[in-house]
């Protein structure tokens, strides 16, 4: 047993070193390790790679992915900066606002951060460049901002994250990272108000009543998407996975139709950027069912708890752990394939702790949106460095007090379970009862016998 | 001439690859939509339209796949490779290609073959649909048979740039 988890380790980690794609690295590992255990590989992995994708909830993934192409495309991040600024624009170091509370909408209407980084900060960037706002401070705001759409649903890293951890309500997923979104988006704006008030940034005029109104109207269109997604969820009325459709139908009709940005003749490019962005997380998520199979035969969740809770008994310290070693993958691994390969490893550890399912979720796609902003390799810091004409080295200093902010929320997100569970207990989405047992469980282990006691 | 060659065949056979790949998106929305459809307007949901997104998906997601690996969308890590020279890199790409080489021969061609040959044997039936459960699973040695091409493509173009130099 002990043999098949080191020789899964082992492949895996020397074939991600050599730059095997991600997908084809978990799948070999897990293909020498079922070998390792007397099983025929090829057959059981192809059975795996087409099953583990066999799943109506998966399918939420192309259809949002669709419509944030749809959605993303021309003027969407121009409308959303316009209202934006009327909300908050006027502040002293306004645009740094208007940026994070853009890419807040953005990220979660599009559903992809670097859609955000490029989109949003394609236009911004510049503009605050040219109003004496720095270079450096700039991209680093976008590139955070942009993260916090992965919070707020719609929001496919949930939908997988759900998948993984085997059948975790996706509509409490999403309910759970809105409030842990905003607080990301805060504590990112925090920041943006010190470095205004250090660099004395100036203010935008402040728009009057009136056009204020006439921008939130032209922004309405694209913010009822998630209006649509979201209500239609809760009140029942459509699976995620149908909002997801209602959703591309939605988008269809505004891109192509109300706003004619989009023309007919290039929605085969934009349905095949689709099917490739799609197959990329399906392959990652067939690869993953192949590998948490063997990986729960050979017994490595258990294996592994076992060393974190001989490690300490505080779950303050193990979930500390937990999240430095997120942090680190984080670095230079991308969010989706560390989602599939640590959720089952590491739920089995924060359940037996008391811990939520939602809330541990939340807590790793939080703690996997620093790693996006993060060199060596972070895709959001790229494409950022990209719109922005800047290096990474020239960046990361002004990066640091953004990470601060980030780390903070992270640990405002991980020790207090309500931040996420409020809300979908509150809209039904998670029985209360559920919740509060977990919670208390979860204080008890934290704050010892005492007050759990009361 | 020969890597010219490569070339236009890797686009051709790409395009048929893609045109499938679009046409299944396009109907996975329109059969998904006419779910959600026929349950308001009509009381009653088409049972058959959940099974065939699914099915759907999964053709796209291993024909996709195919073509990712062609342009190179996979995602990777590749911050250890950078650290050593030009050449340490190429011989590191073509390993690299060759476990993808593995990987395509052995799960998609290999034990995906033997899926489609078992199924269609059992003659195992798709509920609401009632079509062999093995054409389901006929994507997986389709998409292994490109990806093997893309990747052959592709540490030939390695090998031969090696030689001229500098040609990627």
């Amino acid at each position: 047993m002990a043999v098949t988890a080191l020789i899964l380790v082992l492949v895996f980690v020397l074939l991600l070193v050599m730059n095997v794609p991600v997908a084809v690295s978990i799948a070999i590992a897990a293909f020498v390790a079922i070998l390792a255990e007397g099983i025929d590989p090829s057959v059981m992995m192809a059975l795996k790679m087409a099953n583990g994708v066999n799943s109506f909830a998966l399918l939420a993934i192309p259809f949002f992915i669709l419509s944030g192409h749809l959605m993303g495309r021309g003027g969407m991040a121009r409308r959303l900066i316009d209202f934006a600024n009327a909300l908050v624009g006027m502040l002293p170091g306004g645009l740094a606002y208007v940026n994070t509370l853009t890419c807040m909408l953005f990220g979660s209407i599009s559903g992809s951060a670097g859609a955000a980084v490029s989109s949003v900060g394609g236009f911004m960037i510049p503009e605050m460049n040219r109003k004496g706002y720095g270079v450096e401070f700039n991209v680093a705001v976008t590139t955070t901002a942009a993260t916090t759409g992965l919070l707020i649903p719609p929001s496919n890293v949930m939908i997988v994250y759900s998948v993984a951890a085997g059948s975790v309500s996706i509509s409490a997923m999403f309910m759970a990272g809105v409030f842990p979104g905003i607080v990301m988006g805060l504590c990112i704006m925090a920041v943006c108000g010190y470095f205004a008030f250090r660099n004395k940034y100036g203010c935008e005029q402040r728009v009057p009543f009136f056009e204020t109104l006439v921008s939130f109207k032209r922004a309405l269109l694209s913010l009822m998407l998630i209006v649509i997604v979201i209500g239609g969820i809760l009140k029942g009325i459509f699976t995620p996975t149908e909002a997801a459709a209602i959703a591309v139908l939605y988008s269809f009709i505004l891109s192509v139709i109300v706003y004619r940005q989009i023309g007919m003749r290039q929605l085969p490019e934009i349905f095949r950027q689709t099917g490739i962005t799609t197959a990329i997380v399906m392959l990652l998520i067939g690869a993953s069912s192949g590998m948490s199979w063997i990986m729960t035969m050979a017994n490595i969740p258990q294996s592994v708890s076992g060393v974190l809770l001989n490690l300490s008994d505080n779950p303050i310290v193990i979930l500390l752990t937990i999240n430095l070693l997120l942090l680190f993958v984080g670095t230079f691994m991308d969010m989706t394939p560390a989602v599939l390969i640590f959720t089952p490893i590491f739920l089995p550890v924060v359940k037996s702790l008391g811990m939520h399912e939602v809330h541990f979720g939340i807590m790793m796609i939080a703690n996997l949106c620093i790693g996006l902003c993060t060199p060596p390799v972070g895709t959001c810091l790229f494409i950022g460095c990209g719109v922005g004409k800047t290096t990474i080295a020239k960046v990361t200093k002004t990066m640091l007090p953004f990470f601060g902010a980030m780390v903070i929320a992270l640990m405002a997100i991980t020790y207090m379970p309500k931040l996420s569970l409020w809300l979908p207990a509150k809209t039904n989405q998670l029985k209360t009862q559920e919740v509060e047992e977990s919670i208390q469980t979860w204080n008890e282990n934290i704050f010892g016998q005492e007050i759990g006691s009361k | 001439m020969i890597v010219d060659m490569i070339k236009k065949s890797r686009v051709a056979l790409c395009r048929v690859l893609e045109a499938v790949l679009i046409a299944a998106v396009f109907v996975l929305v329109l059969d998904v939509l006419w779910g959600v459809f026929t349950r308001y307007a009509m009381g009653a949901q088409a049972d058959w339209t959940e099974e065939l997104a699914r099915f759907l998906l999964i053709w796209i997601s291993l024909l996709g796949g195919a073509v990712a690996f062609g342009e190179k969308a996979h995602l990777g890590v590749d911050y250890f490779v950078g650290l050593f020279d030009t050449s340490t890199q190429k011989l590191l790409a073509i390993f690299a290609q060759l476990v993808v080489l593995f990987f395509a021969t052995s799960i998609f061609v290999i034990g995906g073959s033997a899926v489609v040959i078992d199924t269609l044997r059992m003659e195992q039936l798709t509920p609401a649909l009632g079509i062999g459960q093995g054409y389901v699973y006929l994507a997986l040695p389709i998409a292994g048979v490109f990806m093997i091409i893309f990747t052959v493509e592709r540490i030939i173009e390695l090998i031969l740039t090696d030689k001229q130099g500098g040609l990627n």
